[in-house]
């Protein structure tokens, strides 16, 4: 099986890094960017299967990110992560495609489920 | 009784008389009775015919009645009868003589008077007669004539003079004083009459002269003095007038004076402070009822003991008291003060004492007059007011940090996931079989992560809790920048997640501010957040510091939202004023925020554009201010 195509989009480098080092360790196609614009991009010209998206990031609101992934290719999966006190947010993100969300700092068995499914309901799809 | 026979008995023998004079008296022809003058009776005296009627009766001649003596009786008688006859013949012819010239005589004399009396006096009778009393009485009537016609004369002349004089003295009385009464007069009276009514015609012209030019001058004094007079009298009106009025004045001055002195009596008596007045001396003039109720001791009390005062304040008042009171008596600068007493019945209280001099219009100093009030219950209410102030100030702050609250977590978020992703990693290497030695740089490297991103947090918990420290003001001296700088990073996160461009102006050679750091960025932070606030996703906010002049910098924090409409930022600074939704904001933020500045002795000033944007100023003073 392929390994599943995972995009990291965290300004939080340091974060976003150790995650997708982690996300690796476990055999996931990892990759992390930083910026938006640099999410778009790479869904463009490498779509993933699952988007890690953080809601609140400079430049672009993760909303928006969202919306142009899910335009750009409405298979991939979104899960949004999200610190504390976001949850209003969430259901937006629902509204606009999301899969799910994931609560920092994360507990990665729960994340790793998450991706999981994600990919199922991709597959499924697709 | 003689019974004897009287023959021929002679009388002086009959009368035993011895009147040898008697003619009768020894004569031989008894015939007493016919002799005359006899001296038998004193009647018979002179009177021969009555002599005859007693002797008739006479014993004499009863005794002598004989008839020798009868004829010869009878002879004597016829004698006598003879003799009357003869005698009354002559008579007769005389009387009718007489009577015939009476008779003409009185019929002359009667015309004369007749004459006379119907007043033509030209009668001239013939004075001769031989009548001595009818030549008297035509002599008189002559005389009576003559007389009276002198007398018609005179009368005449007096009646032409008196009609003279009548004239003169008419003209006269008319006015005519010229007129004098002339012609000559044979009578001297009349003459002397009219020389005298000359004289006084004269005198009484003169008189009237002087008189007439006493009149003129006496009225052109008259005129003068009236003059005088009225002149004096207006004068003398315009005093009254001048009196009534002060008068007037002065009784209503008196009756403002009784109003006065009742209101003020009123006012001083009723007065709900307890008031007094002490002399230079240090006596109490007056205490007003209040004391009592204030005080519990009477205002009696305190004037039989002026020192009370001072025994009732509390002894950690007491300098406070004394030096002020010093001042207060010998006039000389002194500020109001307010300290504590004990009241009589054991209760502290508190006062604020005011007092001013007293002088009065000459300006000598009559003491002081003090004012204290009873202001325990204020002082309680201001320490209420304090406790809440402070309470409100920090409840300010607490939103102010509650605000912060989501963004901190989100904040202090990141590094901890950042620690669980590193640490997980690490657990991930540990669990991973394999070489311990090739992975040692990693550990090092994920360790010292770690440690980084606790860093971060204690900054960000530092941070938080030096703002939430803060309760009590303290004065120090603040680099602005720095405090502004300190702000900003509560809230950068935030801002750079809402996409707001931040440009900073901070004047580098800033001077230094004596203030209260926490309050200042208390306000500050109101103020950013407000603004970002305002232009939400995609704005610019602008925040500058600058120097105003020598006294006062200033801090403006500007943002391109939509600004504030007119007739809304004339409330923005009002308490409980917001124009955010239920729910979102109390209101209070700029009011306290405008206390706060106030307090430390700058302003806020906001200018707005509907559209283009909101500007506030913050005037920091950069001395502190007393009080």
């Amino acid at each position: 099986m392929l390994q599943t195509k995972v995009l990291l989009v965290d300004d939080e480098t340091e974060f976003a890094s150790a995650l997708a080092e982690r996300l690796r360790l476990r055999s996931y196609n990892a990759k992390a960017v930083f910026h938006p614009e640099d999410a778009i991009a790479a869904v463009q010209s490498d779509p993933p299967d699952v988007v890690l998206l953080d809601f609140r990031m400079p430049g672009m609101d993760g909303i928006e990110v969202l919306k142009i992934i899910k335009k750009i290719d409405p298979a991939i999966e979104v899960i949004m992560l999200t610190g504390h006190g976001d949850v209003s947010s969430v259901e937006e993100a629902i509204k606009n495609g999301a899969y799910a969300y994931i609560m920092k700092p994360l507990d990665i068995g729960e994340l790793i489920m998450k991706i999981n499914n994600a990919r199922k309901k991709r597959n499924s799809v697709s | 009784m003689r019974d004897k026979k009287m023959s021929t008995m002679k009388c002086w023998e009959i009368f035993q008389c011895n009147k040898q004079a008697c003619p009768a008296y020894g004569s031989k022809d008894l015939k007493c009775w016919l002799f005359s003058g006899t001296h038998c009776r004193e009647a018979i005296q002179g009177k021969f015919l009555e002599k005859m009627e007693m002797c008739l009766d006479c014993e004499v001649l009863i005794a002598n009645r004989d008839s020798n003596a009868i004829k010869a009786t009878l002879n004597v008688v016829n004698k006598q009868f003879k003799e009357f006859v003869r005698i009354i013949g002559e008579r007769d012819n005389e009387l009718e003589c007489m009577s015939m010239e009476l008779a003409i005589s009185l019929s002359e004399v009667f015309e004369g008077l007749k004459k006379i009396a119907s007043g033509d006096p030209e009668v001239r009778l013939d004075e001769r007669s031989d009548i001595e009393l009818i030549s008297k009485l035509k002599h008189f009537v002559n005389i009576t004539a003559q007389e009276i016609g002198g007398i018609v004369d005179q009368s005449h002349e007096f009646a032409i003079v008196l009609a003279e004089l009548f004239d003169v003295l008419h003209k006269v009385s008319k006015g005519d004083l010229l007129t004098r009464v002339t012609g000559e007069s044979q009578v001297e009276l009349l003459e002397s009459l009219k020389t005298v009514t000359n004289e006084t015609i004269e005198s009484i012209s003169k008189e009237i002269t002087k008189r007439e030019r006493a009149e003129t001058d006496l009225k052109k004094a008259y005129d003068k003095l009236e003059h005088r007079v009225e002149e004096r009298t207006a004068e003398l009106k315009l005093i009254n007038e001048q009196l009534w009025h002060e008068i007037v004045q002065r009784k209503k001055v008196e009756e403002e004076l009784r109003e006065a002195e009742l209101r003020y009596r009123t006012v001083a008596d009723f007065t709900n402070d307890w008031e007094y007045w002490e002399a230079p001396e240090g006596k109490l003039r007056y205490v007003s009822p209040s004391c009592e109720r204030i005080t519990g001791y009477k205002a009696e009390q305190f004037i039989e003991n002026p020192g009370l005062i001072s025994e009732i304040t509390l002894p950690e008042d007491n300098s406070i008291w004394k030096s002020h009171h010093h001042d207060a008596l010998h006039s000389l600068g002194h500020r109001d003060i307010v300290f504590r007493i004990r009241r009589q019945d054991g209760q502290i209280c508190w006062i604020e004492h005011v007092c001013q001099p007293v002088t009065d219009n000459k300006g000598t100093f009559l003491g002081v007059r003090a004012s204290n009030r009873d202001i325990s219950m204020r002082k309680r209410a201001e320490d209420a007011l304090r406790k809440s102030e402070h309470l409100l100030l920090q409840a300010h702050k607490m939103e102010a940090l509650g605000r912060m609250a989501a963004g901190v977590a989100h904040e202090i978020n990141n590094p901890l996931a950042i620690i669980n992703e590193k640490a997980g990693l690490m657990q991930d290497f540990l669990e991973m079989s394999g070489d311990f030695e090739q992975k040692r740089e990693k550990f090092i490297g994920l360790i010292h992560g770690i440690f980084e991103s606790v860093n971060r947090c204690r900054t960000i918990t530092h941070r938080l809790l030096g703002f939430s420290r803060r309760i009590d003001v303290t004065f120090e001296v603040i680099n602005l920048n720095d405090t502004i700088r300190e702000v900003l990073a509560f809230i950068e996160k935030e801002i750079l997640y809402r996409n707001i461009r931040l440009e900073l102006h901070l004047r580098e050679d800033l001077p230094k501010v004596f203030s209260d750091k926490g309050q200042l960025q208390q306000v500050f932070l109101n103020i950013v957040n407000n603004a970002v606030d305002a232009v939400e996703k995609g704005g610019f906010i602008e925040v500058q510091t600058d120097v105003k002049n020598e006294d006062f910098v200033t801090v403006l924090i500007k943002d391109n939202g939509p600004g504030i409409p007119q007739n809304i930022l004339n409330h923005i600074f009002e308490p409980f004023y917001t124009t955010k939704e239920k729910g979102k904001g109390t209101g209070l933020g700029l009011s306290i925020s405008y206390g706060i500045i106030q307090k430390l002795g700058g302003s806020i000033l906001v200018q707005s554009e509907e559209q283009k944007g909101t500007s506030f100023i913050v005037e920091i003073p950069i001395k502190a201010m007393n009080g």
